[in-house]
């Protein structure tokens, strides 16, 4: 069983199977650049907190790998998320930020997809000002500019869908 | 924190419930995780947690992808978010995703559609809903083509394409086929100018040896058109023996700018061989174009009389929207009009010359709005009749509906349909005493359902009286009714009214009248198209019996008319004997041996007649004939 080093940010090191870090397509594509090597890679976007997080994920879906499914018709749907991948996911924003953003950086499609979703379902069926409230979004519009995106919103709504 | 717990303990409970719905619980999976996500900012960040906007300080593309797995009303409430969420939620990228056709959106709405039809079927339920969607069927639109693009280049035109794109319906839309323009070949005087009306008249291919071989029409829209679908009518020569129909394998639309170059072609679809009205249709794609190439692949029929395949169509016609009737679809009108301006050479276009300039765009536009407006305002008159008797029959306004129904002479097979759909027996007799006292000619979907409701009703002289006085409208379906419920000389005539001689021959043969059938052949001077053995054959499908009477009455009565010879009788009776005089004999022993061998005659005797839906009808007839007595 071969194996890779990982280093964090704050220059923790993992070894990891090479299969399982090979799901990030960047260390995938860094590894086929620099060839077979004992030095550990260096991942200087991702802190050690996050990076166990993201091996941890790794880890389950080398373990336990989904039945392939209709990409396609999966990506605009919300609600089928997996237990696990649920689970995984119930974390406090900061986290959850960090992981869509190791996950971008990591290029791992699967991960980013399910936080993205994970935060497309906190958004999705609430008002603008809950909204703005679970993210502490400031409303940065002048009343004008309200009222004519509500005009705008209207015209559309008017066409239907 | 205890009351957190409970909360989350009362979720649990609600998700383990079996029968919840998906929508709700869903619902409650984002309201966990909200829970799940206070809890811990409380005990790890609770400073941080509550006063930052993390979100916003996400880079742009990944608060894109978040977005663009919303839905549209999702976008249109993130919109009002704040300034950020604004421009990201308008983002052309994600609009322009929402336009564009993709394969599985097609399964979505085709899933739709199936739906609106099941409820087309329950219109009988009092439910305004459901009459509704029997007039609109709304679709939405996709752009099947990159090429098509929004006019304006400011950022939300995707965002307008997308809505207006939705706007569309193709409720009662409009016949685009303004003239015929070419054919690949045509049969004499079967030009293609015969398919823009839908009656008698066909259109016919040349006869090819090939039955790969493909034919092609061409036919020109009145201006610039949005395509929903196209129908046609396969030509079925009732007049030929065995009734042939000359349809083709299959057909590819293609929809262009100019009859040369085609940039929409469609997948190749499978035609059946009826004259039923046949729809191909292109939605949920949003296809344009000017001309309309209709290549006929393939061909089924060869012609008895010169063994070549031919395909022949009764009637074509192209289902849209034009461009000007498409406002207040602004964006995407002139994007119609940018995408034409690809394909054609605008310095040697007359139709709208220079028309490089949005200013020159809108004065074309308003143009071919003008040019549509007489034919839109009559539409928005009729859909208005329609609705007022639809208003009518529904607030059980019988004689209203009816009589806006003779006064505004808007009889049809649809309007005709509605009022079945409507299984109402006074509304029902009521329109027929007006057809009655109007003198009307009934039309084939009349004609049919009285004929039926008359025979079932033990009322066959109201039917015989109309039929006589030539009101009823013979047509192939009429004569199998009536065939088919023991009525083969009315049937026979039907058929003979219909120029339909193969069923002609087969009525008359089924009611035993030999003798009959052979004079009506001899008159017709049928023995090119029905030989013997295809009649023999025909008949030996129905009785054994009567095709030995049948042999029998020939050779007695017309012996010369077949040219007979004893070896094809032999074949085709299996008969012992030789010549012609003793086969005689042996017919006429058989004859008296295979009594058993009946006519399959479909006597349906309605032994209690069931009260019809038009007694009303049927008692004002009789009285109305006493009267004139």
């Amino acid at each position: 069983m071969t194996t890779v080093k990982l280093e964090s940010s704050d220059e923790k090191t993992y070894e990891v199977e090479k299969e399982i870090a090979c799901m990030s397509v960047t260390i995938k594509n860094m590894l086929e650049d620099i060839g077979e090597t004992d030095a550990a890679i260096p991942l200087p976007n991702v802190t050690s907190s996050i990076l166990e997080k993201v091996l941890e994920y790794c880890k389950h879906h080398h373990e336990h790998p989904s039945p392939q499914q209709d990409e396609k018709k999966d990506e605009k749907r919300l609600d089928d998320i997996p237990p696990y991948d649920r689970d995984f996911c119930k974390v406090d924003q900061p986290t959850l930020f960090e992981l869509i953003l190791a996950a971008n950086y990591l290029d791992i499609k699967p991960l980013l997809d399910v936080t993205c979703k994970t935060v497309a379902n906190m958004i999705r069926g609430k008002t603008p000002e809950e909204i703005r409230k679970i993210f502490n979004i400031k409303n940065d519009f002048t009343p004008e500019e309200e009222e004519q995106i509500r005009k705008e919103n209207e015209w559309c709504e008017d066409k239907g869908n | 924190m205890a009351n957190i717990e409970l909360n989350a303990d009362l979720l649990e409970r609600i998700l383990n419930e079996p029968d919840i719905d998906l929508e709700e619980h869903v619902h409650n999976i984002n309201f966990n995780n909200n829970l799940e996500i206070e809890e811990d900012s409380t005990s790890t960040e609770p400073n941080n947690f509550n006063t930052v906007d993390l979100i916003s300080e996400l880079p742009c593309e990944i608060i894109r992808l978040i977005l663009s797995r919303f839905d549209t009303s999702s976008l249109l409430t993130v919109s009002l978010v704040s300034t950020l969420f604004n421009n990201l939620s308008n983002d052309f990228e994600i609009w322009k995703q929402k336009c564009l056709f993709r394969e599985e959106d097609h399964y979505y709405t085709m899933e739709k559609t199936t739906f609106l039809n099941v409820s087309e079927s329950n219109v009988q339920q009092d439910d305004k809903h459901v009459h509704h969607s029997l007039l609109m069927t709304k679709r939405q639109c996709r752009l099947y083509s990159s090429d098509l693009e929004p006019y304006s280049n400011d950022y939300k035109a995707w965002k307008r394409l997308y809505f207006e794109l939705g706007s569309i319906t193709f409720d009662n839309s409009f016949d685009l086929i303004s003239n015929a323009v070419e054919c690949s070949s045509c049969d004499d005087d079967q030009v293609i100018d015969n398919t823009l009306e839908c009656n008698k008249k066909f259109w016919s291919s040349k006869g090819n040896a090939d039955s790969n071989s493909i034919d092609y029409l061409v036919y020109r829209f009145h201006q610039i058109s949005v395509v929903s679908s196209v129908k046609i009518h396969v030509f079925k020569a009732n007049f030929q023996a065995g009734m042939p129909t000359y349809s083709p394998v299959t057909l590819r639309i293609s929809v262009g700018f100019s009859p040369d170059v085609y940039h929409y072609k469609s997948e190749e679809f499978t035609v059946k061989r009826t004259e039923e009205a046949q729809q191909f249709s292109l939605e949920p794609r949003l296809v344009v174009g000017s001309y309309l190439r209709i290549d006929l692949i393939g061909k089924h029929q060869i012609q008895s009389n010169d063994n070549l395949y031919y395909t022949v169509l009764r009637y074509v016609c192209a289902d849209g929207l034009p461009i000007g009737s498409l406002d207040p679809c602004a964006e995407l009108s002139l994007s119609m009009m940018k995408l034409r301006s690809k394909y054609i050479d605008i310095k040697s276009d007359n139709e709208f010359p220079d028309e490089s300039s949005q200013e020159q765009y809108e004065k074309s536009l308003h143009q071919l709005k003008s040019q549509i407006a007489p034919k839109l305002d009559k539409k928005r008159i009729y859909n208005g009749i329609i609705q007022s008797v639809l208003k009518d029959l529904f607030e059980q306004q019988f004689s209203s509906a009816i009589d806006t129904i003779f006064q505004k002479n808007i009889r049809s097979p649809k309007i005709f349909n509605l009022l079945l759909q409507s299984k109402n027996s006074e509304a029902l007799s009521k329109y027929f005493c007006s057809l009655l006292d109007r003198g009307d000619v009934f039309s084939q979907e009349e004609s049919l359902f009285f004929t039926r409701e008359a025979i079932e009703s033990n009322n066959i002289s109201l039917f015989t009286k109309l039929f006589l006085a030539d009101k009823i409208h013979s047509s192939d379906q009429l004569g199998e009714y009536l065939l088919l419920v023991g009525l083969p000389i009315v049937a026979a005539e039907v058929f003979s009214r219909s120029l339909i001689p193969d069923k002609v021959i087969l009525c008359l043969f089924i009611s035993g009248s030999h003798l009959e059938t052979v004079h009506l052949m001899n008159n017709i001077g049928a023995t090119h198209q029905f030989s013997y053995d295809y009649l023999i054959e025909m008949f030996k499908s129905y009785s054994m019996y009567q095709a030995y009477l049948f042999t029998l009455t020939i050779l007695n009565n017309l012996p010369e008319f077949f040219d007979l010879s004893p070896e094809i009788l032999k074949r085709s009776l299996e008969l012992q004997s030789d010549s012609i005089e003793s086969q005689k004999t042996e017919l006429s022993a058989l004859v008296k041996v295979v009594t058993d061998y009946q006519p399959p005659l479909h006597t349906h005797k309605f032994f209690n007649y069931p009260p019809s839906i038009l007694s009303g009808f049927f008692q004002y007839f009789e009285q109305k004939i006493k009267s004139n007595k």
